[in-house]
């Protein structure tokens, strides 16, 4: 029975009708709309739904509705006044504390508590009042300043004086280009002020009209194969809508590479991992939808699960998959120049083994979709994704549409790092389901089934062999590395290349070996996360250079300067290697870290440890053949060593007033700042401020394509396509401007909201643009980008790492470890980065705080575990451990003079790049703190006790 | 999962005996619900589907804390943010108070309640091991009325504690430590909010070089906290003169620790690595009192 009640929201009366056990939050964001607080677990562990009650900070999804009756409720919704924001907004806007935003609102809400109590709090107790508030984007570095800076944010929303106490994130030794007034200014994210009022909408805040809820039955045992659905008690359940099985679903299979699509919508009869699909359901509300899972019985017949990959490949093991023979699933094996004369010729020769260990990207929101079709047949989907093409091309594959019947809308995404980078069963299932209701349906994962989707890290087992001369230049190099790819193929191929592929860009390699062998076992698949395979190779050959340099008596940084790679440089695996300022970043992380008066000169129990990387700027090709086409009409397609059609697309569109220019362009925002830069960019080719752009990215009716937010391909690809979109505006405009300023169309130059002739008169931009309207009707310009034809070598796989361009970037890591308990303390990070010209220098330091706070808890306390059934053991976020604001270490992120000449405006990558030094920095930090290398991820403080007893003994 | 909620009534109870009387009532079906921190989370998995919940939240007076005499008396509707804020507290047993400031997450801090903490009966629970040491005793009501439990016999297993089926906790009393006596509480956990992978506290009363006596227990590493009594005793009444003689007797004294406990291997840490903790902990617990107790 339902009661009427009245909750005082934001000083507002709201009556609501409770059953009496709805969860605050979800009154809050289902019945009255609210959906500012955000639900990242739904399990107390995230602080994504942090509101105050009578002031207090609580998790709204820890407390019941009825109980918060007669309280004073404050969200985020009701912080900013009459629009205006407050203080504490405006210092999250202004102080980059801002990325995906998700974590956001309920940031703000702990630290609007926080700062009522203690206007001034010390940074002790901030990290006590925030550490209940998980954060992925940002390394938490920026929410710190704009909390200790919240005091300085006046009305006017200007910063009124630097408080010195924050530890500076940048010495200001970065002196931008002063030919620009766009690229490489620091402001503010355009999304930021949306995001720190709860405005911003994410997938899971929409609702349509009569908008059904799906669910997807995920199997309870790691293998076996399904005997009998029995779904006729779930569908009599009144309030479902839909039962969906294998039955129903096509034929077709999906996947990323096209090569291995192995994954149906759902099981057609085996199941290959703990939480693989095996139906879907669709009622009026999540309740009942979950209760209708419930009432499917399933029967199986039981397998016993393969879940280590040595195991798989032994002889006689059973196949999880017919078609991959040894259930090997990727196959890599290559040689480039000489390795057995480089090992003959080295005066050092070392071999070690490393293991990594399975990550989650954990983004704070979980996917989402809904799906609605169209009376013309069009299909709708709005979804969180990293990709919105691709999701479009899965969709088109599997459904038999074309992709101009399909209509992608990715509303704010909170968050990705590769886990949002694929298509997911609820991408494909909500259309289904849609299809069979008739009506609009959402599915919305929880933390658990996220996990259980997988798509992670692999965990990766490194057999390295590294030969030295005694200078310590590397002569030779051989990897074999087994990759435990979980049950299904995903982005694998890749991932597979990549990990061996990447390693001779950072350093000289002249010869080279890599055997890569992707496993496929019972376990949740793995996919593309944050530095695409590279990370535990990089992490395991930095580690191995570190221990050969010190055995040598050659200082780590020293020996990395030796091999360095050069600019303009074709590495042995023939990947082309343009700008390359690698060495001034090794250079300035030395000096900054004050490396010479540390380094085997710190007391037991402190360390400090260096590591370098750097990652591709976009990937050369794109993940399917021939031209964008419905996959079954195309005929086979031969690989062709060029892009068929161009990767990233735009369209400006002067509005007639000549006021405002829209930014047309499918560039995946998911909390990086794709659509800031791109803004910035765009702005500077017309001439205009950043303040009269629009950017419309987010729905592919709108925008041309653009292939998403992976291989760090954004800033390069897309800011060339807006860039000369908006060159091709100001051409049409110059023979109008022209004509007004009585000169040569060739001589106007466009710049500050003004067109001027060489003699300096100029005339207002928008006049010109109204002129143009006038008397040609729209002012419209188009740009586009197609990585130049020819990259990479001719090998099998040889495509694999091409880019148009490399990020470099090294990392000093300081620590602490109690050598008694082993735990580990991450005291400092001293980065410095080539990301070429920074678009926008605040956001390329809030990649690199987040991506080493990312990659630091991944290597000392990130993993996901399954018990011997191949039951995840922490599927959650108290079981697994993503770093809080307390674990955080300072940073200090730098960028080193840059200029690369694929790039626009000298710009290229800083998003997956950053993640690559940490590993290896850390793990060196920690060696040399303890003086015993722990050679298995993560370095937790039981693995660290470990290696000091056997050190002892 | 969604975690949904799965379906229950709330009972409102505005006082002990109608929050006892409903328990009993619904023997079995029922569940008091005061911060729900606990509790919403295993309803959620599906751990716990009780019928009602019996909101205590509303039941006035238990959320007071109060010094009379020789002895703390707090009331269990006390969030764990009102017990570490606590002036009293903080004077009184500074150790309580820092116990409650490792609780969790700050909103988590402010929902979860003493009383919910004990209830839980967790051998992880944050506040057993400190209250083990100060002797507290557990004030509680049911339909055979009023009576303390001693903390010694508060637990029994994991989730089970002694209060019967229709009782309900109402306060802790703590007596105040002797004067000069030190306690300290030690967590080990990977990050600071997570429950613990270890917990140990530790009061020490020294008279001059002599340990007058000693109170050490253990969390998260047997199915209840308890006092790690052989390693007390190993040390009650020895000489402590700041010498190799007692160090090598605190190294002793931890290893018996060590060895009392019985950890299992789970998610947060093996057996052996928790056992080894264990001994770390109390070494340095002991380390700590006795150097304070010095000063
Ligand atoms: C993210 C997170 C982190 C946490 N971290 C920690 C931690 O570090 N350390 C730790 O110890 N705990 C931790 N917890 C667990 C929990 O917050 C605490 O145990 C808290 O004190 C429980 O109190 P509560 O009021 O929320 O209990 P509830 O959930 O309301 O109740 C718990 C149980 O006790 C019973 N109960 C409640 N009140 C009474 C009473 N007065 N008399 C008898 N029975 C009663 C209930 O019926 C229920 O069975 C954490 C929880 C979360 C979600
Ligand atoms: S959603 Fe409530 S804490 Fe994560
Ligand atoms: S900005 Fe904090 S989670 Fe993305």
């Amino acid at each position: 029975m339902a009661n009427t009640r009245t909750l005082k929201i934001n000083g507002r009366p709201y009556p609501v009708a409770l059953q009496g056990g709805e969860t605050l939050l979800d009154v809050l964001r289902d019945t009255l709309g609210l959906t500012g607080t955000k639900k990242g677990c739904n399990l107390g562990d995230c602080g994504a739904c942090t509101v105050l009650v009578d002031g207090t900070p609580i998790n709204s999804c820890l407390m019941l509705a009825s109980e918060a009756e007669d309280k004073q409720i404050s969200t985020i919704e009701g912080v900013a006044k009459d629009g205006e924001l407050a203080p504490i907004q405006k210092a999250f806007v202004n102080e980059g504390g801002i990325q995906c935003g998700y974590c956001t609102p309920g940031m703000i809400m702990s630290s609007i508590a926080l700062l009522n109590k203690n206007p001034e709090p010390s940074i002790e107790e901030i990290k006590d009042g925030l550490a209940g508030n998980l954060c992925r984007c940002t390394g938490y570095f920026g929410i710190m300043r704009a909390v200790r800076r919240c005091g300085n944010y006046r009305g006017d929303g200007t910063c009124a004086e630097k408080s010195g106490e924050v530890p500076a994130t940048d010495d200001g030794s970065y002196v931008g280009d002063e030919r620009y007034a766009s690229v490489g200014a620091s402001i503010p994210r355009l999304d930021a002020a949306d995001k720190a009022m709860g405005r911003a909408l994410y997938t899971g805040d929409i609702s349509l009209p009569r908008m059904a809820h799906g669910k997807i039955l995920g199997s309870p045992i790691a293998h076996g194969i399904i005997k009998r659905i029995d779904t006729s008690k779930a569908m009599a359940l009144p309030g479902v809508l839909a039962v969906i099985t294998g039955e129903d679903v096509p034929d077709e299979c999906f996947g990323v590479s096209p090569a291995r699509y192995d994954e149906h919508v759902l099981s057609k009869k085996k199941v290959l991992h703990v939480g693989d699909r095996v139906a879907a359901v669709a009622a009026i509300d999540e309740k009942t939808a979950e209760k209708a899972l419930s009432l499917i019985e399933v029967e199986y017949m039981e397998l016993p699960p393969i879940l280590d990959p040595f195991e798989a490949i032994a002889k006689d093991a059973p196949l999880i998959h017919e078609r991959y023979r040894g259930n090997i699933n990727t196959f890599v094996d290559q040689a480039h120049g000489d390795v057995e004369k480089g090992f003959a010729e080295s005066d050092f020769v070392k071999e070690e083994t490393f293991v990594g260990n399975l990550t989650h990207q954990q983004p704070m929101e979980p996917h989402a979709s809904i799906a609605t079709w169209e009376s013309d047949g069009t299909l709708v989907l709005y979804t969180s994704t990293q990709a919105p093409h691709y999701v479009q091309y899965m969709l088109a594959h599997v459904f038999h549409l074309p992709l101009g019947r399909i209509r992608v809308i990715r509303p704010t995404v909170g968050g990705g790092f590769g886990a949002k980078a694929g298509t997911s069963p609820l991408e494909l299932c909500a259309p289904i389901l849609s299809k069979i209701t008739g009506r609009p349906v959402k599915m919305v994962y929880s933390r658990e089934e996220m996990m259980l989707f997988g798509r992670g890290r692999h965990k990766q087992y490194m057999k390295y062999k590294l030969g030295l001369d005694r200078n310590g230049k590397i002569k030779a190099f051989e990897s074999e590395i087994h990759l435990d790819g979980g049950a299904y193929a995903s982005f694998g191929v890749a991932t597979t290349y990549y990990a061996g592929n990447m390693m001779p860009t950072l350093y000289h390699i002249p010869n080279f070996k890599y055997k890569g062998i992707r496993v496929v076992t019972n376990k949740p698949a793995c996919g593309a996360f944050r530095g695409h395979g590279v990370p535990q190779p990089r992490f395991a050959f930095e580690c191995l250079l570190t221990m050969m340099a010190d055995e040598m008596g050659i200082d780590p940084i020293e020996i990395r300067r030796r091999n360095s790679m050069d600019p303009n440089t074709r590495t042995v695996n023939d990947l082309d290697i343009q700008s390359c300022e690698f060495r001034a970043t090794l250079d300035a992380v030395q000096k900054k870290s004050g490396w010479k008066e540390k380094y085997g000169k710190l007391p037991k129990g402190q360390g400090i440890g260096i590591g370098c990387g750097g990652f591709v700027s976009g990937a050369g090709y794109a993940i399917y053949r021939g031209q964008v086409q419905m996959s079954h009409e195309k005929g086979p397609e031969h690989f062709q060593k060029k892009s068929i059609f161009p990767h990233a697309n735009a369209i400006v569109r002067v509005t007639e007033d000549g006021m405002a220019a829209i930014l047309m362009i499918g560039v995946a925002e998911i909390g990086q700042g794709a659509e800031t830069v791109m803004a910035q960019m765009c702005a500077e080719a017309l001439g205009i401020p950043v303040s009269r752009m629009r950017v419309r990215a987010e729905d592919s009716d709108i925008s041309p394509i653009d292939l998403g937010a992976y291989s760090s391909r954004v800033t390069l690809m897309g800011g060339h396509a807006v860039s000369r979109a908006g060159q091709a505006v100001v051409e049409r405009m110059k023979p109008i401007a022209a004509a007004m300023l009585e000169c040569d169309p060739s001589e106007v130059v466009a710049r500050d909201a003004r067109m001027y002739a060489a003699n300096g008169r100029s005339v207002p931009w928008e006049e010109v643009a109204r002129k143009y309207f006038n008397d040609n009707g729209p002012l419209v310009g188009t740009g586009w980008y197609k990585p130049r034809d020819g990259l990479g070598g001719d090998y099998k796989g040889a495509t694999v790492g091409t880019s148009p361009a490399y990020s470099f970037g090294s990392s000093v890591c300081e620590a602490s470890v109690d050598l008694e308990t082993g735990k580990v303390k991450i005291e400092q990070f001293t980065d410095y980065h080539d990301c070429g010209v920074p678009i926008n220098p605040m956001m390329a330091r809030g990649q690199v705080e987040g991506a080493i706070v990312m990659g630091a808890g991944e290597t000392i306390m990130e993993e996901i575990l399954f018990d011997e059934k191949g039951r995840m053991m922490n599927p959650n976020l108290h079981g697994y451990l993503v770093m809080t604001i307390k674990d955080a270490p300072d940073i200090f992120s730098g960028l080193v003079e840059s200029y690369e000449p694929e790039g626009p405006y000298g710009a290229k990558e800083i998003g997956e790049g950053t993640t690559l030094p940490v590993l290896g920095a850390v793990a060196h930090a920690i060696a040399n703190a303890t003086g015993v290398w722990v050679k298995e991820l993560p370095i937790t403080p039981e693995r660290i006790r470990t290696a000091l007893r056997a050190a002892k003994s | 999962m969604q975690l949904v909620l799965p379906d229950f009534d709330v009972l409102a109870a505005d006082s002990v005996e109608t929050a006892c009387s409903m328990l009993r009532a619904h023997q079995g079906m029922a569940q008091f619900l005061a911060g729900g921190t606990d509790l919403l989370v295993k309803m959620k998995l599906r751990k716990l589907m009780p019928r009602y919940l019996i909101n205590v939240k509303g039941i006035p007076g238990l959320d007071q804390i109060n010094c009379d005499g020789d002895r703390l008396r707090i009331g269990a509707l006390n969030t764990i943010q009102a017990i570490q804020s606590s002036e009293t507290v903080t004077r009184e047993i500074p150790m309580l108070s820092r116990a409650a400031g490792v609780l969790g997450t700050m909103p988590i801090r402010n929902l979860g309640t003493l009383g919910g903490n004990l209830g839980n009966a967790s051998p992880s629970a944050e506040f057993g091991p400190p209250l083990l040491v100060l002797e507290a005793s557990v004030r509680c009501l049911g339909q055979g009325g009023e009576r303390m439990i001693p903390m010694t016999e508060f637990f029994l297993g994991p989730g089970k504690s002694a209060l019967h089926p229709d009782e309900m906790i109402t306060e802790v009393h703590v007596p105040t430590p002797p004067n000069r006596a030190k306690c300290v509480y030690l967590k080990h956990s990977l990050r600071k909010m997570d429950v613990a992978m270890v917990g140990a506290a530790v009061l020490m009363l020294l008279d001059g070089d002599v340990c007058r006596d000693v109170r050490i227990a253990l969390g998260a590493v047997a199915p209840t906290p308890f006092r790690a009594r052989k390693a007390e005793a190993a040390l009650r009444g020895s000489k402590l003169a700041g010498d190799r003689a007692e160090s090598e007797l605190l190294e002793e004294v931890a290893r018996i620790g060590s060895e009392e406990s019985s950890p299992i291997d789970d998610l947060r840490g093996a057996a052996s690595y928790r056992k080894r903790i264990v001994g770390m902990l109390v070494k340095q617990g002991l380390a700590q009192t006795i150097a304070r107790a010095r000063e």
